[in-house]
């Protein structure tokens, strides 16, 4: 058994019998969040790979280092990229150090020998217990690694990200091994592609071991809108938008995000209007989640097509006449996770008058008990 | 049975025996993960002495032992008596063992262990101590392309059927280059 796994051990039965959080101090796979995008930094001591060269997926000669970190980061983040955990999108970086062979393990930094040999990996290439675990979130951990093709370092790392096996021997001589019902083809069965599963794992994975991932909120909005002249009541137009809103919320409360609104339909006008009408809008989205509601703003970051307005006023009422200010939207927070209401505007500029009602529910998968903000 | 006296004697002696029986790193091998993992530091900070005692525990009566013995031998091998040892092990019947043996002589530039690597080109053989358990023709195309200065569409190709295909297109490579391949240790691997 290795100096640090039994460290560990012992850590983890004194944190046990004293009530602290075992191992803490000595992180490990870490988690930064920024927005919707979450960053898992691995950071790797790797004693005997200093000097290595590795070929990388274009056939290009580079480092032992370069070699791990590209072959890992590439796998994850194109997966990363198709699956994502909620409403956030997952990056990995993974951070790796040459060392010389007889380096000590330091806190803070997993250490994984290179062991130059041709089982990339095998039994002991990551200590850690079986199964999924948050263990790497919260410890540094050991191991030993040969020469891998780019998906062992993948599986490897999924290791480091706290992910099981998803492979069992089925005997022991000869060995043999299959893959866990409904995991074939797939990273930790047998090195396959990342699938949603295995993200979502990894996104569990993170908020067990105390990471708190900012709420995500997520839900529609649906517009019926009208827009009148008050001195001609014989002019009238008529829009209807709904919205597809994805917003987080952090520890503070604070609420950011976007929104998608999109025509339903066409627009209905009294009589024929020469500029083109506005069929998408893409908003950016900020505000404050309370205990009891939430209130945010809508702002235009692009809309299609390119010289276009709404005939029928939506876009006219988000924003105050005034001062071109975005108009607060308001809604109860109904139950645990839940926030809706109708939300009627109407802004009048001179003789213009828009109006819409907007039917908003957004829903929290991953909100606790504890009250927002 | 024994004295007091005699006991007292004989206790010490007992408790120091197995640090003095030549104690290796296959003593107490268990094949756990922390087995593996203090074989593999030991194999890297002592090559010498994990070489020897590997090479006397590749016919040991444990199986777990074997292999540990062998795996420590694909780290710690060098032209001689080890690398010959590798060599026998490039008909196993085991996969594994067949495998590992020829990339680990492979990437220490012996060209013996390349036609083994083509032969499981196209091969759904799974080698089930590794981490995943892998195809022995995605290993073999990991390690060929690692290797040797060919591609041949063995990079681009996506599962056994298509490493299959080009299987041919190696042979043939082999066969007609085999003899002048010279390793470039610089650029560690084989060039024609």
């Amino acid at each position: 058994m290795s100096a640090r796994l039994r460290a560990v051990m012992v850590s983890v039965l004194l944190g046990a019998q004293i009530g602290l959080p075992a191992g803490r101090a000595e992180a490990k796979t870490t988690v930064s969040v920024k927005g919707t995008v979450v960053t898992i930094t691995v950071p790797i001591d790797a004693p005997n790979l200093e000097g290595t060269k590795f070929r990388n997926a274009d056939g290009d000669l580079v480092s032992g280092e370069e070699y791990w970190e590209q072959s890992a980061e590439s796998i994850w983040n194109e997966a990363f990229k198709l699956h994502g955990y909620r409403c956030f999108e997952l990056r990995l970086n993974v951070d790796v150090t040459p060392r010389p062979i007889d380096y000590e393990a330091v806190p803070g930094r997993h250490q994984i020998l290179y062991a130059n040999g041709s089982a990339g990996g095998i039994k002991g290439s990551v200590l850690k217990p079986n199964g999924d675990t948050t263990a790497p979130f919260t410890n540094a951990t050991d191991g030993m690694w040969g020469n891998l093709s780019p998906t062992g370092v993948a599986h490897e790392v999924g290791h480091l990200l706290g992910l099981g096996d998803d492979y069992r021997e089925v005997s022991q001589n000869p060995r043999k091994t299959e893959p866990i019902d409904g995991r074939q083809h797939t990273l930790m069965a047998d090195g396959g592609p990342v699938d949603q599963v295995l993200v979502d794992r990894i996104g569990d994975l993170i908020t067990k071991s105390g990471v708190k991932l900012p709420q995500c909120w997520t839900g529609t909005m649906k517009t019926s809108s009208d827009y009148t002249l008050t001195d001609n009541p014989a002019f009238r137009c008529s829009t209807d938008w709904e919205t597809a809103l994805s917003v987080v919320v952090s520890g503070d409360g604070t609420l950011s995000g976007d929104a998608v609104a999109t025509l339903v339909g066409g627009r209905e006008c009294t009589h024929p209007i020469s500029v083109p009408q506005t069929t998408l809008v893409v908003y950016s989205v900020t505000g404050h989640a309370f205990d009891d509601r939430l209130e945010f703003q809508l702002d235009i970051v692009d809309a299609e097509p390119p010289g276009s307005n709404d005939a029928g006023g939506f876009l006219r009422t988000i924003f105050s006449q005034n001062d071109l200010a975005p108009v607060s939207l308001m809604i109860p927070i109904t139950a645990l996770g839940v926030a809706e209401g109708d939300v009627e505007l109407e802004e009048v500029s001179g003789v213009n008058v828009g109006a819409s009602v907007n039917s908003i529910r957004l829903t929290c998968e991953s909100c606790e008990p504890e009250a927002v903000g | 049975m024994f004295g007091p006296r005699l006991l007292a004697v004989l206790l010490p002696l007992l408790t120091l025996a197995p640090a003095c029986s030549g104690g290796d790193a296959f003593s107490d091998f268990r094949g756990t993960p922390e087995d593996y993992h203090d074989l593999a530091v030991e194999s890297v900070r002592s090559p010498d002495d994990v070489r020897d005692a590997a090479l006397e525990h590749l016919e040991d009566l444990d199986p777990e032992v074997r292999f540990a013995a062998f795996y420590a031998l694909t780290i710690t091998a060098e032209p001689g008596p080890s690398m010959d040892a590798l060599a026998e092990r490039l008909g196993s019947e085991d996969p594994d063992e067949r495998l590992l043996a020829s990339a680990s002589l492979v990437s220490r530039g012996g060209k013996d262990g390349l036609p083994v690597l083509i032969a499981a080109l196209g091969s759904t053989e799974v080698m089930p101590r590794l981490d995943p358990p892998t195809e022995t023709c995605q290993y073999a195309q990991f390690v060929l392309t690692q290797y040797t200065d060919q591609d041949l569409g063995l990079r681009a190709a996506q599962g056994a059927k298509a490493a299959a295909a080009v299987m041919p297109a190696w042979e043939k490579w082999f066969a007609e280059n085999g003899s002048e391949l010279r390793w470039d240790p610089a650029e560690q691997r084989f060039a024609g």
